[in-house]
């Protein structure tokens, strides 16, 4: 297949049906906000919002029948974004860490070392 | 015949308006290709508030009020509900244009306009329910952190609910050719973008726990 293949549409039949999946994986996300299940919770709440990522993005936006070009577009951009603020969220977390021992927050909002 | 004629020819023929542009090396128009090469670096900004919003949401000092105190999580699910919805109006107002309906793609377009307005009123009132509640912009790191990152994506919004309506403005008055669908299907492209960075933020911002 070459890079600028693509292929039919889905019709708008299939839209409505992506659409109510995408609102019930929101429920079941909602419903899962009120239910604890200790560490449980954050995975699945994130897997809720990847399938529903790639639903919107894979048959909305069309990215699944459009040129393989868009799709290494809006991939490159994913990752990139992904591996930049996984980086600085490690960095700053780690720094944010040996910080936290030296600084207290009072009441009046003044961060006193 | 020109360039632009043998496009339009070409795509009157196929029932498609996939190729109704001139000839370009990815195959792909440059209007297209440029609204998700801007969407990729628009990964970035985004990717930057939520990864600021992750590193402040706990920072608040003793007896100031954090997000995470006042957030109405069914009124914020209605909103996202909303939203979500729209975008499925979005691709009907796009597949309705491509089968020649313009007047029935108008409508949902029009639609389309009044979910993201409704989604923003909606915002508009969780903020002012927020700020009475004594969290404005300089309470603490973390509602600041949360106003910038909820305050761009809306501002996204607001900004499509415009290219909307110019939309429906354009096919009113009939400047808006079978032939350049495509014009549609970019705007719709930003449409489902803002949409598809709500469903980031609904979960990591309102839903994951602290």
């Amino acid at each position: 297949m070459s890079d600028t293949a693509e292929h039919e549409h889905p019709s708008d039949k299939q839209y409505v049906g992506i659409a109510a999946v995408l609102a019930v994986v929101t429920a079941v996300e909602v419903a899962l906000s009120y239910v604890h299940l200790g560490n449980a919770n954050a995975p699945l709440l994130l897997i809720g919002m990847v399938v529903k990522f790639f639903l919107v993005a894979s048959f909305f936006m069309h990215l699944k029948f459009d040129s393989k070009v868009l799709r290494r577009l809006m991939i490159s951009g994913l990752v990139l974004a992904l591996f930049c603020y996984i980086g600085a969220l490690s960095m700053f977390r780690q720094f944010d860490k040996d910080q936290r021992q030296q600084i207290k927050y009072t009441p009046s909002g003044i961060i006193q070392s | 015949m020109t360039t632009t004629a043998v496009a339009v020819d070409h795509a009157d023929q196929h029932g498609h308006d996939a190729h109704a542009h001139p000839p370009t090396s990815t195959g792909v128009s440059n209007e297209k290709v440029a609204m998700w090469a801007f969407l990729g670096s628009e990964c970035l900004l985004f990717g930057a508030l939520i990864s600021t919003f992750f590193l402040y949401r706990d920072r608040a000092p003793l007896g100031t009020v954090k997000p995470h105190d006042l957030y109405d999580i069914p009124f914020t699910s209605g909103s996202s509900f909303i939203l979500l919805m729209s975008s499925l109006t979005m691709v009907l107002a796009l597949s309705a244009f491509r089968r020649g309906e313009h007047r029935r793609s108008s409508v949902w377009l029009a639609t389309t306009a009044i979910l993201g307005a409704i989604f923003l009123g909606g915002q508009i009132y969780e903020f002012s329910v927020f700020v009475r509640e004594g969290m404005t912009m300089k309470t603490n790191p973390a509602s600041s952190a949360f106003y910038v990152l909820t305050g761009f994506h809306g501002t996204h919004v607001a900004i499509g609910v415009l290219m909307l309506l110019a939309l429906v403005g354009m096919i009113a008055r009939g400047k808006l050719p079978q032939a350049k669908a495509e014009v549609i299907e970019i705007a719709g492209l930003y449409w489902h973008f803002v949409d598809v960075v709500w469903v980031v933020v609904f979960t990591v911002v309102y839903l994951l726990p602290l």
